[in-house]
């Protein structure tokens, strides 16, 4: 017997039917324009779920449930190289926290400590992987009466072809060090990174091209030139400095293992060149970004994209994962660039 | 000219954004990657800016607009393999009409859908954030809530019906007093 067809449907839009599963569901769509409009109904509430819930505030405090990143790290054996690493961290993570305890005074000073915690922290030498997901674009028609914006993880024409941002991921190191790897317009890999000394390119096609310009290979990504680069989200932060008014929010996730705040900063001035409003997602206890969302960071063409940082490991990626070497086949041809 | 040019632009920008939902919600209800949708649906944007002028104001725009849309999706699945398709092109076809056929009234009951996510229970709340907010599947669901993947789609169909009727109970009321 065949499951009723609002379960197919829910099976469909949760991705939780078999082959044979989606056959019927199809057949049913077909056989008459009502079946085909329930189907559509269903598809519509489930998309506008999607845009809708990412922008409730009132459902922010159920995060504090949710905390695969510390489940899957503590299931993972130690190397020496990470016992180093996690001794190095845990220092440091006592230093900064004496030090913000005897800070706390007003909600903004309050608000302006933690900021600095959670900033030196990002800065600690701890690998970490987030996932990029481009939440809305709008773009500003000057001569048209309003901008066009494209909600939904969807965007408009963003110029050029290229690596595409969304769905990209980026592994940090520090404050500085970074492996970007996006996917391009051809389904080719391409990655990008900076190992503390130089920046490299790898490419399908091409030969790799490293520069000693640490922002040498950063076209495309947005954020580039304003005062908060994307993968540099340590300097990007430490740089926003007192152009932006930060705030805590009062509310605090208290649920699961992990508790979690928000940390907002809104920028005070439209002539600054950065993001409209930054909003930081962390642990309370660790200081550990999970996840950063940059508002209305500016792009070219007068596109201003909402970007979702989420972090979603935290393990030692081993000494040469920020090489271009560990990206690409041995041989290929390096091209050295000023 | 450049008036002309600048009215029309103006045009197809406000038309576009009102038939921006019906659209995605369309591109995302037969293309399951997300990246991939949301290039397809970039691909649908710029279409359907620089071919308004083919536009007749007679035909519903949404309708149009799906047409666009449409013939993207038969040119992705086209380029995609078969094993990334769930639905045939005549599945596909049926469904283009029937988003075409969403009334005015049954978008509008989706503006009460904050009300209603407001109203649900803490752990509806909780499932509808990881799954909508996190984008987690069931199974991921499942695992970080204590439940069977089974269970979780079941409560996730069981809290669509339910916002589905607070909307339409709202609307109702609305209708009724207006």
């Amino acid at each position: 017997m065949n499951p009723p067809a609002h379960t197919l449907i829910s099976g469909y839009l949760d991705e939780m039917l078999t082959s044979e599963e989606e056959v019927i569901l199809a057949r049913w769509i077909e056989e008459c324009p009502e079946n085909a409009q329930r189907f559509a109904e269903e598809a519509f509430l489930h998309d506008r779920l999607r845009s809708e819930i990412p922008s409730l505030a009132a459902l922010t405090q159920v995060m504090g449930a949710v905390d695969p990143v510390s489940a899957k790290s503590k299931s993972r054996p130690l190397s020496r190289s990470r016992i180093a690493l996690i001794t190095g961290t845990l220092a440091a993570l006592i230093a900064i926290t004496s030090m913000w305890r005897g800070m706390i005074g007003t909600p903004v000073a309050a608000a302006t400590t933690e900021w600095n915690r959670v900033v030196a922290i990002s800065g600690l030498q701890t690998d970490r992987t987030y996932r990029i997901k481009r939440e809305s674009a709008t773009r500003l028609f000057p001569d048209a009466g309003g901008p066009i914006r494209v909600s939904g993880d969807a965007a408009p024409p963003l110029g050029s072809p290229g690596p595409i941002l969304n769905g990209a991921l980026l592994h940090v190191r520090g404050g500085s060090q970074f492996v970007l790897v996006r996917k391009g317009p051809d389904g080719g890999t391409y990655v990008s990174g900076f190992n503390g000394d130089h920046s490299w390119d790898v490419r399908p096609g091409s030969p790799v091209r490293v520069s000693t310009n640490e922002t040498g290979f950063r076209h495309g990504v947005p954020g580039q030139g304003d005062l908060i680069p994307l993968i540099s989200i340590h300097d990007g932060l430490e740089s926003l400095g007192s152009a932006y008014n930060i705030e805590l929010r009062p509310e605090e996730g208290s649920e699961g293992k992990s508790f979690i705040r928000v940390l907002t900063a809104e920028r005070k001035s439209p002539d600054h060149n950065g993001p409209r409003r930054v909003e930081i997602t962390y642990s309370v206890r660790s200081g550990l970004i999970r996840q950063l969302r940059l508002v209305d960071l500016p792009r070219e063409n007068g596109i201003l994209i909402t970007v979702l940082l989420t972090l979603i490991e935290e393990r030692d990626l081993g000494a040469d994962f920020f090489n271009h070497e560990s990206h690409h086949e041995p041989g290929l041809h390096v091209q050295v660039e000023e | 000219m450049t008036t002309y040019a600048n009215t029309n632009a103006r045009q197809a920008t406000r038309m576009w954004t009102l038939a921006q939902p019906t659209v995605s919600a369309y591109v995302a209800s037969v293309i399951r990657d997300n990246t991939e949708r949301d290039d397809l649906l970039q691909e649908v944007a710029v279409s359907v800016i620089e071919s308004f002028d083919r536009y007749d104001a007679d035909r519903p725009f949404v309708g149009w607009a799906l047409g666009i849309a449409h013939n993207h999706v038969k040119q992705y699945f086209h380029r995609v393999k078969r094993d990334r398709r769930v639905f045939d092109l005549n599945t596909i076809s049926a469904i283009t009409d029937a988003f075409a056929r969403v009334s005015e009234a049954q978008t509008q009951q989706l503006d009460y859908l904050r009300d209603c996510l407001g109203a649900l229970d803490g752990r509806s709340k909780e499932m509808c954030d990881l799954r909508y907010r996190n984008d987690f599947k069931p199974a991921a669901i499942a695992q970080t809530m204590g439940m069977t993947a089974n269970s979780v789609a079941k409560a996730l169909q069981r809290i669509r019906t339910q916002l589905r009727n607070c909307m339409a109970r709202k609307s109702a009321w609305r209708d009724a007093t207006t």
